[in-house]
Protein backbone atom coordinates (compact mmCIF):
# COMPACT_ATOMS: atom_id res chain seq x y z
CA UNK A 1 0.00 0.00 0.00
CA UNK A 2 2.91 2.38 0.60
CA UNK A 3 3.55 2.52 -3.16
CA UNK A 4 0.50 4.81 -3.40
CA UNK A 5 2.51 7.63 -1.88
CA UNK A 6 4.98 9.26 -4.32
CA UNK A 7 8.43 8.61 -2.87
CA UNK A 8 9.86 11.81 -4.32
CA UNK A 9 7.46 13.97 -2.32
CA UNK A 10 7.89 12.60 1.17
CA UNK A 11 10.70 11.44 3.38
CA UNK A 12 10.38 7.90 4.72
CA UNK A 13 9.23 9.19 8.09
CA UNK A 14 6.65 11.51 6.52
CA UNK A 15 5.44 8.74 4.24
CA UNK A 16 4.88 6.55 7.29
CA UNK A 17 3.03 9.34 9.06
CA UNK A 18 0.87 9.95 6.01
CA UNK A 19 0.13 6.24 5.65
CA UNK A 20 -0.88 6.14 9.31
CA UNK A 21 -3.31 9.02 8.69
CA UNK A 22 -4.63 7.34 5.56
CA UNK A 23 -5.19 4.07 7.39
CA UNK A 24 -7.25 5.88 10.03
CA UNK A 25 -9.30 7.32 7.19
CA UNK A 26 -9.51 3.85 5.67
CA UNK A 27 -10.91 2.45 8.91
CA UNK A 28 -13.77 4.93 8.73
CA UNK A 29 -14.26 4.33 5.01
CA UNK A 30 -14.35 0.56 5.47
CA UNK A 31 -17.06 0.87 8.07
CA UNK A 32 -19.09 3.01 5.69
CA UNK A 33 -18.49 0.58 2.85
CA UNK A 34 -19.71 -2.40 4.87
CA UNK A 35 -22.50 -0.28 6.40
CA UNK A 36 -21.29 -1.45 9.79
CA UNK A 37 -22.22 -5.05 8.90
CA UNK A 38 -18.69 -6.34 8.80
CA UNK A 39 -15.71 -5.70 11.05
CA UNK A 40 -13.29 -6.93 8.37
CA UNK A 41 -12.79 -6.81 4.60
CA UNK A 42 -10.45 -8.63 2.28
CA UNK A 43 -7.05 -7.10 1.74
CA UNK A 44 -7.94 -6.51 -1.93
CA UNK A 45 -11.06 -4.56 -0.98
CA UNK A 46 -9.11 -2.50 1.53
CA UNK A 47 -6.47 -1.74 -1.11
CA UNK A 48 -9.15 -0.57 -3.55
CA UNK A 49 -10.82 1.59 -0.90
CA UNK A 50 -7.47 3.12 0.00
CA UNK A 51 -6.57 3.76 -3.65
CA UNK A 52 -9.92 5.49 -4.05
CA UNK A 53 -9.32 7.66 -0.99
CA UNK A 54 -5.84 8.62 -2.18
CA UNK A 55 -7.13 9.46 -5.65
CA UNK A 56 -9.91 11.61 -4.18
CA UNK A 57 -7.45 13.43 -1.93
CA UNK A 58 -5.06 14.13 -4.81
CA UNK A 59 -7.92 15.37 -6.98
CA UNK A 60 -8.78 17.91 -4.28
CA UNK A 61 -5.14 18.93 -3.75
CA UNK A 62 -4.44 19.27 -7.49
CA UNK A 63 -7.56 21.32 -8.13
CA UNK A 64 -6.59 23.85 -5.46
CA UNK A 65 -2.86 23.65 -6.30
CA UNK A 66 -2.14 22.70 -2.69
CA UNK A 67 1.09 20.81 -2.01
CA UNK A 68 0.57 17.20 -0.92
CA UNK A 69 2.69 17.83 2.17
CA UNK A 70 -0.36 19.57 3.64
CA UNK A 71 -1.90 16.12 3.95
CA UNK A 72 0.50 15.54 6.85
CA UNK A 73 -1.28 18.05 9.02
CA UNK A 74 -4.65 19.08 7.53
CA UNK A 75 -7.83 17.33 8.60
CA UNK A 76 -8.31 14.79 5.81
CA UNK A 77 -12.08 14.37 5.92
CA UNK A 78 -12.89 17.83 4.51
CA UNK A 79 -10.30 17.24 1.77
CA UNK A 80 -12.03 13.97 0.85
CA UNK A 81 -15.39 15.73 0.71
CA UNK A 82 -13.93 18.46 -1.47
CA UNK A 83 -12.47 15.82 -3.77
CA UNK A 84 -15.83 14.07 -4.03
CA UNK A 85 -17.55 17.32 -4.98
CA UNK A 86 -14.98 17.90 -7.71
CA UNK A 87 -15.46 14.34 -8.94
CA UNK A 88 -19.23 14.77 -9.07
CA UNK A 89 -18.78 17.79 -11.28
CA UNK A 90 -16.18 16.01 -13.39
CA UNK A 91 -18.50 13.04 -13.83
CA UNK A 92 -21.15 15.28 -15.39
CA UNK A 93 -18.60 16.90 -17.70
CA UNK A 94 -17.05 13.59 -18.73
CA UNK A 95 -20.47 12.13 -19.51
CA UNK A 96 -21.15 15.15 -21.68
CA UNK A 97 -17.84 14.57 -23.44
CA UNK A 98 -18.82 10.93 -24.02
CA UNK A 99 -22.13 12.06 -25.53
CA UNK A 100 -20.15 14.35 -27.83
CA UNK A 101 -17.98 11.45 -28.94
CA UNK A 102 -21.06 9.29 -29.57
CA UNK A 103 -22.71 12.05 -31.58
CA UNK A 104 -19.62 12.65 -33.72
CA UNK A 105 -18.70 8.99 -34.19
CA UNK A 106 -17.63 8.37 -37.80
CA UNK A 107 -20.01 6.35 -39.89
CA UNK A 108 -17.51 3.53 -40.04
CA UNK A 109 -18.25 0.28 -38.25
CA UNK A 110 -15.59 -1.22 -36.05
CA UNK A 111 -16.32 -3.65 -33.25
CA UNK A 112 -13.67 -2.30 -30.87
CA UNK A 113 -14.71 1.31 -31.40
CA UNK A 114 -18.39 0.61 -30.77
CA UNK A 115 -17.80 -1.76 -27.87
CA UNK A 116 -15.44 0.64 -26.14
CA UNK A 117 -17.89 3.53 -26.42
CA UNK A 118 -20.66 1.34 -25.10
CA UNK A 119 -18.40 0.15 -22.29
CA UNK A 120 -17.62 3.71 -21.25
CA UNK A 121 -21.36 4.43 -21.18
CA UNK A 122 -21.84 1.45 -18.85
CA UNK A 123 -18.94 2.67 -16.73
CA UNK A 124 -20.79 5.91 -15.98
CA UNK A 125 -23.80 3.89 -14.78
CA UNK A 126 -21.68 2.07 -12.23
CA UNK A 127 -18.99 4.60 -11.39
CA UNK A 128 -18.71 4.90 -7.62
CA UNK A 129 -16.95 8.11 -6.68
CA UNK A 130 -17.32 7.40 -2.96
CA UNK A 131 -15.59 4.04 -2.73
CA UNK A 132 -13.91 3.33 -6.09
CA UNK A 133 -13.17 6.76 -7.51
CA UNK A 134 -9.86 5.65 -8.99
CA UNK A 135 -11.29 2.95 -11.22
CA UNK A 136 -11.14 3.28 -14.99
CA UNK A 137 -13.59 1.80 -17.49
CA UNK A 138 -12.88 -1.94 -17.58
CA UNK A 139 -13.72 -2.33 -21.27
CA UNK A 140 -11.41 0.09 -23.05
CA UNK A 141 -10.10 -1.95 -25.97
CA UNK A 142 -10.12 0.47 -28.88
CA UNK A 143 -6.54 1.55 -29.58
CA UNK A 144 -6.13 5.32 -29.80
CA UNK A 145 -3.84 7.10 -32.19
CA UNK A 146 -1.94 8.36 -29.15
CA UNK A 147 -2.48 6.34 -25.97
CA UNK A 148 -3.47 7.95 -22.69
CA UNK A 149 -0.99 7.74 -19.85
CA UNK A 150 -1.74 4.73 -17.63
CA UNK A 151 -0.70 6.78 -14.62
CA UNK A 152 -3.99 8.65 -14.86
CA UNK A 153 -6.80 7.32 -12.74
CA UNK A 154 -10.58 7.19 -12.77
CA UNK A 155 -12.34 10.04 -14.52
CA UNK A 156 -9.05 11.76 -15.38
CA UNK A 157 -8.11 8.80 -17.54
CA UNK A 158 -11.62 8.50 -19.00
CA UNK A 159 -11.80 12.18 -19.82
CA UNK A 160 -8.44 12.15 -21.56
CA UNK A 161 -9.34 9.01 -23.50
CA UNK A 162 -12.56 10.62 -24.70
CA UNK A 163 -10.74 13.83 -25.67
CA UNK A 164 -8.47 11.75 -27.87
CA UNK A 165 -11.48 9.95 -29.39
CA UNK A 166 -13.20 13.26 -30.06
CA UNK A 167 -10.11 14.63 -31.80
CA UNK A 168 -9.90 11.51 -33.96
CA UNK A 169 -13.58 11.77 -34.83
CA UNK A 170 -13.00 15.35 -35.93
CA UNK A 171 -10.04 14.31 -38.08
CA UNK A 172 -11.92 11.44 -39.68
CA UNK A 173 -14.88 13.65 -40.54
CA UNK A 174 -12.64 15.77 -42.75
CA UNK A 175 -12.13 12.87 -45.14
CA UNK A 176 -14.59 11.20 -47.50
CA UNK A 177 -15.98 8.21 -45.61
CA UNK A 178 -15.90 6.01 -48.71
CA UNK A 179 -12.21 6.84 -49.23
CA UNK A 180 -11.43 6.04 -45.59
CA UNK A 181 -13.21 2.71 -45.86
CA UNK A 182 -11.37 1.86 -49.07
CA UNK A 183 -8.07 2.60 -47.34
CA UNK A 184 -9.03 0.61 -44.22
CA UNK A 185 -9.83 -2.38 -46.43
CA UNK A 186 -6.31 -2.16 -47.76
CA UNK A 187 -5.07 -2.45 -44.18
CA UNK A 188 -7.47 -5.25 -43.26
CA UNK A 189 -10.30 -6.50 -45.41
CA UNK A 190 -12.27 -7.24 -42.28
CA UNK A 191 -11.53 -3.81 -40.77
CA UNK A 192 -14.92 -3.92 -38.99
CA UNK A 193 -13.80 -6.74 -36.75
CA UNK A 194 -10.12 -5.90 -36.79
CA UNK A 195 -8.21 -4.45 -33.86
CA UNK A 196 -7.11 -1.15 -35.43
CA UNK A 197 -7.39 2.58 -35.04
CA UNK A 198 -9.73 4.01 -37.68
CA UNK A 199 -7.75 7.24 -37.94
CA UNK A 200 -4.23 5.89 -38.13
CA UNK A 201 -3.87 4.88 -41.76
CA UNK A 202 -5.91 7.78 -43.18
CA UNK A 203 -3.81 10.26 -41.23
CA UNK A 204 -0.58 8.48 -42.13
CA UNK A 205 -1.48 8.62 -45.80
CA UNK A 206 -2.56 12.26 -45.51
CA UNK A 207 0.82 13.11 -43.98
CA UNK A 208 2.44 11.12 -46.77
CA UNK A 209 0.48 13.12 -49.36
CA UNK A 210 1.67 16.36 -47.80
CA UNK A 211 5.24 15.03 -47.68
CA UNK A 212 5.08 14.24 -51.39
CA UNK A 213 3.85 17.75 -52.13
CA UNK A 214 0.20 16.85 -52.66
CA UNK A 215 -2.99 17.94 -50.93
CA UNK A 216 -3.29 16.53 -47.41
CA UNK A 217 -6.91 15.59 -48.07
CA UNK A 218 -5.78 13.01 -50.58
CA UNK A 219 -5.70 9.55 -49.05
CA UNK A 220 -4.63 7.71 -52.16
CA UNK A 221 -0.87 7.62 -52.67
CA UNK A 222 0.46 6.74 -56.07
CA UNK A 223 3.64 4.81 -56.59
CA UNK A 224 5.23 8.04 -57.77
CA UNK A 225 4.23 9.80 -54.53
CA UNK A 226 5.70 6.96 -52.48
CA UNK A 227 8.96 7.25 -54.44
CA UNK A 228 9.02 10.98 -53.85
CA UNK A 229 8.60 10.45 -50.08
CA UNK A 230 11.45 7.97 -50.01
CA UNK A 231 13.70 10.27 -52.03
CA UNK A 232 12.88 13.27 -49.82
CA UNK A 233 13.48 11.43 -46.56
CA UNK A 234 16.25 9.02 -47.48
CA UNK A 235 19.40 11.07 -47.18
CA UNK A 236 18.51 13.46 -44.44
CA UNK A 237 19.16 13.20 -40.71
CA UNK A 238 16.78 12.03 -38.02
CA UNK A 239 16.02 15.56 -36.79
CA UNK A 240 15.28 16.85 -40.27
CA UNK A 241 12.95 13.91 -40.90
CA UNK A 242 11.06 14.76 -37.72
CA UNK A 243 10.78 18.40 -38.76
CA UNK A 244 9.40 17.44 -42.16
CA UNK A 245 6.91 15.00 -40.64
CA UNK A 246 5.68 17.67 -38.22
CA UNK A 247 5.47 20.28 -40.94
CA UNK A 248 3.48 17.83 -43.08
CA UNK A 249 1.11 17.13 -40.19
CA UNK A 250 0.51 20.87 -39.79
CA UNK A 251 0.02 21.20 -43.53
CA UNK A 252 -2.63 18.47 -43.31
CA UNK A 253 -4.29 20.42 -40.49
CA UNK A 254 -4.44 23.47 -42.75
CA UNK A 255 -5.79 21.47 -45.70
CA UNK A 256 -8.45 19.91 -43.44
CA UNK A 257 -9.16 23.34 -41.91
CA UNK A 258 -8.42 22.06 -38.41
CA UNK A 259 -7.76 25.14 -36.30
CA UNK A 260 -8.14 23.72 -32.77
CA UNK A 261 -4.65 23.93 -31.22
CA UNK A 262 -5.15 20.82 -29.10
CA UNK A 263 -6.05 18.73 -32.18
CA UNK A 264 -3.15 20.22 -34.17
CA UNK A 265 -0.77 19.25 -31.37
CA UNK A 266 -2.35 15.77 -31.28
CA UNK A 267 -1.67 15.35 -34.97
CA UNK A 268 1.93 16.53 -34.71
CA UNK A 269 2.47 14.12 -31.80
CA UNK A 270 1.18 11.37 -34.06
CA UNK A 271 3.58 12.52 -36.77
CA UNK A 272 6.43 12.16 -34.23
CA UNK A 273 5.29 8.62 -33.49
CA UNK A 274 5.65 7.75 -37.21
CA UNK A 275 9.36 8.48 -37.17
CA UNK A 276 10.66 5.10 -35.95
CA UNK A 277 8.49 3.29 -38.49
CA UNK A 278 9.63 5.65 -41.22
CA UNK A 279 13.26 5.02 -40.27
CA UNK A 280 12.70 1.27 -40.53
CA UNK A 281 10.88 1.60 -43.84
CA UNK A 282 13.65 3.75 -45.32
CA UNK A 283 16.30 1.29 -44.11
CA UNK A 284 14.39 -1.42 -45.96
CA UNK A 285 14.10 0.85 -49.00
CA UNK A 286 10.31 0.53 -49.07
CA UNK A 287 7.79 2.99 -47.63
CA UNK A 288 4.74 1.36 -49.21
CA UNK A 289 3.82 -0.56 -46.06
CA UNK A 290 3.74 2.68 -44.09
CA UNK A 291 2.21 5.00 -46.71
CA UNK A 292 -0.19 2.54 -48.29
CA UNK A 293 -0.94 3.05 -51.92
CA UNK A 294 -2.68 1.30 -54.79
CA UNK A 295 -5.82 0.42 -52.89
CA UNK A 296 -8.20 1.90 -55.47
CA UNK B 1 -0.69 -6.59 3.84
CA UNK B 2 1.90 -5.48 6.33
CA UNK B 3 0.67 -1.94 6.80
CA UNK B 4 -1.19 -2.78 10.01
CA UNK B 5 2.07 -1.89 11.66
CA UNK B 6 1.50 1.67 10.63
CA UNK B 7 -1.68 2.01 12.64
CA UNK B 8 -1.11 2.88 16.29
CA UNK B 9 -0.62 -0.85 16.75
CA UNK B 10 -0.26 -0.75 20.46
CA UNK B 11 -3.53 1.18 20.73
CA UNK B 12 -5.26 -1.34 18.50
CA UNK B 13 -4.05 -4.28 20.56
CA UNK B 14 -4.97 -2.59 23.83
CA UNK B 15 -8.45 -1.85 22.45
CA UNK B 16 -8.84 -5.47 21.32
CA UNK B 17 -7.73 -6.75 24.74
CA UNK B 18 -10.11 -4.40 26.51
CA UNK B 19 -13.12 -5.32 24.37
CA UNK B 20 -12.56 -9.04 25.00
CA UNK B 21 -11.90 -8.45 28.70
CA UNK B 22 -15.22 -6.61 29.00
CA UNK B 23 -17.02 -9.67 27.62
CA UNK B 24 -16.15 -11.56 30.82
CA UNK B 25 -18.80 -9.41 32.52
CA UNK B 26 -21.40 -11.02 30.27
CA UNK B 27 -20.03 -14.55 29.88
CA UNK B 28 -19.42 -15.20 33.56
CA UNK B 29 -23.16 -15.72 34.07
CA UNK B 30 -22.64 -18.88 32.01
CA UNK B 31 -19.62 -19.89 34.04
CA UNK B 32 -17.16 -18.78 31.40
CA UNK B 33 -14.32 -16.30 31.72
CA UNK B 34 -11.07 -15.70 29.90
CA UNK B 35 -7.83 -15.19 31.77
CA UNK B 36 -5.34 -12.52 30.71
CA UNK B 37 -2.99 -15.01 29.01
CA UNK B 38 -5.98 -16.50 27.18
CA UNK B 39 -7.06 -13.05 26.02
CA UNK B 40 -3.53 -12.31 24.79
CA UNK B 41 -3.45 -15.64 22.97
CA UNK B 42 -6.85 -15.06 21.35
CA UNK B 43 -5.86 -11.58 20.16
CA UNK B 44 -2.65 -13.03 18.71
CA UNK B 45 -4.68 -15.79 17.02
CA UNK B 46 -6.89 -13.12 15.54
CA UNK B 47 -3.89 -11.50 13.80
CA UNK B 48 -2.82 -14.83 12.40
CA UNK B 49 -6.36 -15.76 11.31
CA UNK B 50 -6.76 -12.43 9.51
CA UNK B 51 -3.46 -12.88 7.72
CA UNK B 52 -4.26 -16.47 6.74
CA UNK B 53 -7.67 -15.52 5.37
CA UNK B 54 -6.40 -12.46 3.48
CA UNK B 55 -8.42 -10.01 5.55
CA UNK B 56 -7.86 -6.79 7.39
CA UNK B 57 -9.80 -5.52 10.34
CA UNK B 58 -9.92 -2.19 12.10
CA UNK B 59 -11.00 -1.86 15.68
CA UNK B 60 -11.36 -4.62 18.23
CA UNK B 61 -12.43 -7.41 15.94
CA UNK B 62 -15.11 -10.06 15.83
CA UNK B 63 -14.27 -11.75 19.13
CA UNK B 64 -16.76 -9.84 21.30
CA UNK B 65 -19.59 -10.81 18.96
CA UNK B 66 -18.45 -14.42 18.86
CA UNK B 67 -18.24 -14.53 22.65
CA UNK B 68 -21.74 -13.12 23.10
CA UNK B 69 -23.15 -15.51 20.49
CA UNK B 70 -21.49 -18.71 21.77
CA UNK B 71 -21.03 -18.33 25.51
CA UNK B 72 -24.49 -19.77 26.23
CA UNK B 73 -23.80 -22.86 24.11
CA UNK B 74 -24.42 -26.11 25.96
CA UNK B 75 -21.25 -27.47 24.35
CA UNK B 76 -18.85 -24.91 25.71
CA UNK B 77 -17.38 -25.25 29.17
CA UNK B 78 -14.65 -23.40 30.96
CA UNK B 79 -11.96 -25.92 30.05
CA UNK B 80 -12.62 -25.70 26.30
CA UNK B 81 -13.79 -22.07 26.15
CA UNK B 82 -10.59 -20.38 24.95
CA UNK B 83 -9.62 -23.07 22.42
CA UNK B 84 -13.16 -23.22 21.00
CA UNK B 85 -13.24 -19.45 20.61
CA UNK B 86 -9.90 -19.56 18.78
CA UNK B 87 -11.24 -22.21 16.40
CA UNK B 88 -14.48 -20.34 15.82
CA UNK B 89 -12.61 -17.10 15.19
CA UNK B 90 -10.35 -18.74 12.65
CA UNK B 91 -13.34 -20.39 10.94
CA UNK B 92 -15.24 -17.12 10.91
CA UNK B 93 -12.57 -15.16 9.03
CA UNK B 94 -11.78 -18.02 6.69
CA UNK B 95 -15.37 -18.56 5.63
CA UNK B 96 -16.13 -14.88 5.48
CA UNK B 97 -13.62 -14.78 2.60
CA UNK B 98 -14.62 -18.14 1.14
CA UNK B 99 -18.24 -17.00 0.94
CA UNK B 100 -17.00 -13.84 -0.82
CA UNK B 101 -18.30 -11.55 1.92
CA UNK B 102 -21.84 -12.46 0.92
CA UNK B 103 -22.94 -12.59 4.52
CA UNK B 104 -22.83 -9.91 7.15
CA UNK B 105 -20.98 -10.74 10.36
CA UNK B 106 -24.28 -11.30 12.17
CA UNK B 107 -25.63 -13.61 9.48
CA UNK B 108 -22.50 -15.75 9.46
CA UNK B 109 -22.40 -15.95 13.25
CA UNK B 110 -26.09 -16.86 13.34
CA UNK B 111 -25.42 -19.71 10.95
CA UNK B 112 -22.40 -20.88 12.94
CA UNK B 113 -24.32 -20.85 16.22
CA UNK B 114 -27.24 -22.76 14.72
CA UNK B 115 -25.04 -25.50 13.31
CA UNK B 116 -22.59 -25.62 16.26
CA UNK B 117 -25.41 -26.08 18.75
CA UNK B 118 -27.28 -28.33 16.33
CA UNK B 119 -25.94 -30.98 14.04
CA UNK B 120 -22.28 -30.22 14.86
CA UNK B 121 -22.97 -30.94 18.56
CA UNK B 122 -20.26 -28.57 19.69
CA UNK B 123 -17.61 -29.66 17.19
CA UNK B 124 -15.88 -26.67 15.60
CA UNK B 125 -14.15 -29.14 13.30
CA UNK B 126 -17.47 -30.47 12.00
CA UNK B 127 -18.75 -26.92 11.65
CA UNK B 128 -15.73 -25.89 9.53
CA UNK B 129 -15.26 -29.06 7.57
CA UNK B 130 -18.86 -29.68 6.66
CA UNK B 131 -21.49 -27.00 7.07
CA UNK B 132 -19.36 -23.90 6.56
CA UNK B 133 -17.75 -25.44 3.48
CA UNK B 134 -21.20 -26.13 2.08
CA UNK B 135 -22.34 -22.63 3.00
CA UNK B 136 -19.38 -21.07 1.20
CA UNK B 137 -20.02 -23.23 -1.84
CA UNK B 138 -23.63 -22.23 -1.94
CA UNK B 139 -22.75 -18.58 -1.40
CA UNK B 140 -20.44 -18.64 -4.41
CA UNK B 141 -23.28 -20.00 -6.52
CA UNK B 142 -25.79 -17.41 -5.28
CA UNK B 143 -27.66 -19.58 -2.82
CA UNK B 144 -29.60 -18.09 0.10
CA UNK B 145 -29.16 -20.27 3.18
CA UNK B 146 -31.88 -18.39 5.00
CA UNK B 147 -34.45 -19.33 2.42
CA UNK B 148 -36.09 -22.47 3.85
CA UNK B 149 -36.58 -23.93 0.38
CA UNK B 150 -32.96 -23.48 -0.59
CA UNK B 151 -31.48 -24.33 2.80
CA UNK B 152 -32.01 -28.05 2.26
CA UNK B 153 -30.04 -30.02 4.81
CA UNK B 154 -27.52 -27.25 5.47
CA UNK B 155 -28.62 -26.98 9.05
Amino acid sequence: MTELIPSNLFSEADAQLLMSRLLSLLARQTERYTMGESTSVTVETAQELLASLWHTLTVAMDESHTPYTRLLRDDLLPVVKRGQTILQDRLVKTKRLWEGVCQTAPGIQNFYYVDTLRGIGDYFQHYDLYFFAHQKPPRIDYPLLMPVSESLQGLSYTEQYLKHMLAENLILHQFETAEVIRLLKAVALDYQGFYLNLCEQPLTNAIGSALSGEDGRALHLSHTAQKRIAETMQNIGHEKRQQLLRASALSVCDDLKITDNWVREYMTSFADSLLPRLDTALDAGDVSHLFIGSYK
Amino acid sequence: MDDNRLLPLQQQLIAAHQEVRECNGYSQQFGLTLSEPEITELVACREEALRASGRIEFGGGILPKLIRAFCDSPYIEQDNYATTLAELQEAFYYFKTEARDRFSDDELIEFMVTVFNGRAQGSAEYLSGTSLEALARYARSGFDPFDPEEAGDLF
